[in-house]
């Protein structure tokens, strides 16, 4: 059976995206540094969606998971954004590297020459402008390719059927797995810790994985749900959706771990350079957001998605998916503007309007690429281990 | 003496599971299964009641976050006031991030202890105790369906074993020989 995406919904994605795009003028309107950074945010975090969901596939294609397979091509399909996300963050990349904006201060002239942190602490070897811009164009190449190649030989297999693409599959992602595990975590500190370049920590890029990937997961199992409901994908069971569900809570948990590993190594040494990046957050008016944000990322999966019940319940999954996202927002909000804006900007309405303006392009890619093929692998070898998942 | 024992025996455990909801369907009851490792689906086939060990675990962990807690606040705020990275607060709220680490796992030790303790009580697994296993090799690669006479008047345990044979069953004994007769 083949998606096609209902006339009405592709109606109010469009006009989510078109109201969305209208407040993201409008967050350049109220102040253009403020513009460029909700841009940032939404252009690396939607990005960073479709980008983890390719590693989801890659990596059940290196684990030799199975389960996965009855709604493989979900995530393949958000892989297919990938192409757009990365050229919105290019856009930003090179309104950086171009001076246009200085979200990322370290790229100005004048404090490369005048900066004593910048110039003593060694971090002037990394942060240089032109080798900053070839990395961007490495990610995203990158991450483009593998994630294309994975989509390729999914579709061959469709047509061909046999062994042949899931092995040479399996080979790509485990070079994608590896090409991932360092980009991942350098193209976090190139786009998001040098925001606050006096600042390091080397949790960070775990710290944004995590972040990322329990979005993707949860935008997986919102669009799993979401097909379900839909009338799609009857193969799949509850088990399914308990253990994308139990990924979710996982990875919530795991976020937390990390996040909190982080802060209270810093909290706990109190040293000038590293305590200020949360001095920042925890002594301004970002304070209430951080808290909000904690409460929504970890106490809320903590308590409304430890029972097993919880998880099998798709209103309930579905609901809990929709907070969790919005607090994963807030956190991309309090990563990206204290640094950006280097004063206190409240979460506007202009912003989450914008972020959903993305979600919404985000959507709608997602199903284009999810009507072109059919909904499920038809020769994925696994497939019938997917139909049979029992937990 | 007159208690009637079926035992069939399995070598997989997808066909065990089967046998066991063709003979549940059947109408039959199946007094045990007992298998080398947990049969996934097994407990909703036989109905057996949902496990409270889940409860039991919460209240055990709460126990433990609070006796870890009460601990390094005496310790550390009572006892012998800490100054905690050159934050000299002396309180348990504002140095909470530094109690986190030990309280976690101080929870996480009192919850799995208690789990065990509380399995073991309640399957009255204790050092010493005699096996319960009417079959040797079902901590070995044999999964065993025992049905008792008694639990099903009017049904012939004769007819069933060939049943059981269809199903997959490699054997079908009625010679009990629990560990303590022997």
């Amino acid at each position: 059976m083949n998606f096609s995406l209902p006339g009405k919904t592709r109606n109010i994605l469009m006009a989510a995206a078109a109201v969305g795009l209208l407040s993201l003028v409008g967050t350049f309107i109220m102040d253009v540094q403020y513009g460029w950074a909700n841009l940032l945010l939404n252009a690396f975090w939607f990005t960073a969606i479709s980008l983890a969901a390719s590693f989801f596939v890659a990596v059940h294609y290196v684990g030799e998971g199975g389960w996965h397979v009855g709604f493989k091509r979900v995530p393949e399909a958000m892989g297919q954004y990938l192409p757009i996300g990365s050229a919105i963050l290019l856009l930003v990349v090179l309104g950086g590297y171009f001076h246009i904006h200085h979200l990322w201060h370290w790229l100005d002239p004048e404090v490369q020459a005048n900066d004593v942190i910048y110039n003593t602490s060694g971090k002037k070897v990394w942060l240089q402008n032109e080798f900053w811009l070839i990395r961007t164009l490495v990610y995203l190449g990158g991450w483009i390719f593998f994630a294309n190649k994975l989509r390729a030989l999914s579709l061959k297999e469709d047509l061909e059927g046999g062994m042949s693409s899931h092995k040479t599959a399996y080979k790509w992602s485990a070079g994608f797995l590896v090409f991932f595990a360092v980009t991942s975590s350098t193209s976090s500190w190139d786009w998001l810790m040098s925001l606050d370049f006096h600042w390091f920590s080397t949790l960070y890029g775990w710290y944004i994985f995590a972040g990322f990937f329990v979005s993707a997961l949860t935008t997986m199992l919102l669009l799993v749900l979401w097909l379900k409901k839909n009338g799609y994908m009857p193969h799949l069971n509850q088990s399914h959706i308990h253990d994308l569900a139990k990924m979710m809570f996982a990875f919530s948990i795991f976020w937390t771990y990390l996040w909190f590993s982080q802060y209270m190594l810093i909290w706990y040494s109190n040293i000038p350079e590293e305590i200020n990046y949360f001095l920042e957050r925890f002594s301004t008016g970002y304070q209430p957001w951080m808290v909000l944000m904690l409460a929504i990322n970890f106490a809320f999966p903590l308590i409304v998605l430890m029972h097993r019940d919880a998880k099998r319940n798709y209103t309930l999954a579905f609901v809990a998916g929709i907070v969790v996202l919005l607090g994963h927002f807030i956190d991309m909000y309090q990563i990206i503007m204290p640094g950006a804006m280097a004063k206190y900007v409240p979460v506007s309405i202009l912003s989450v309007l914008a972020m959903i303006g993305f979600m919404a392009i985000f959507l709608l890619a997602t199903f284009r690429a999810l009507g072109k093929a059919a909904l499920v692998p038809k020769h994925h070898p696994f497939l019938n281990e997917s139909k049979q998942h029992h937990i | 003496m007159s208690k009637a024992t079926l035992l069939a025996k399995f070598t997989d455990p997808d066909e065990c599971l089967h046998a066991c909801e063709h003979l549940v369907k059947k109408g039959i009851k199946v007094r045990e299964v007992y298998s080398p490792f947990p049969v996934h689906g097994i407990d909703g086939v036989l109905s057996v009641p949902k496990t409270r060990i889940s409860t039991a675990a919460f209240f055990y962990g709460a126990t433990g976050t609070t006796l870890a807690l009460l601990m390094m606040w005496y310790m550390n705020v009572q006892d012998w006031p800490m100054d905690i990275g050159g934050k000299p607060s002396f309180s348990l709220l504002t140095n909470l991030p530094a109690f986190v680490p030990v309280g976690f796992e101080i929870t996480v030790l009192i919850a799995a202890h208690g789990m065990i303790a509380t399995f073991f009580f309640a399957t009255r697994l204790f050092p010493g105790m005699p096996a319960k296993n009417p079959e040797p090799r079902s901590t070995n690669d044999l999964f065993v369906v025992e049905i008792v006479g008694d639990d099903n008047p009017g049904t012939s345990l004769n007819d069933l074993k060939s049943d059981l044979m269809n199903h997959g069953a490699i054997e079908c004994s009625d010679d009990v020989l629990r560990y303590e007769d022997q």
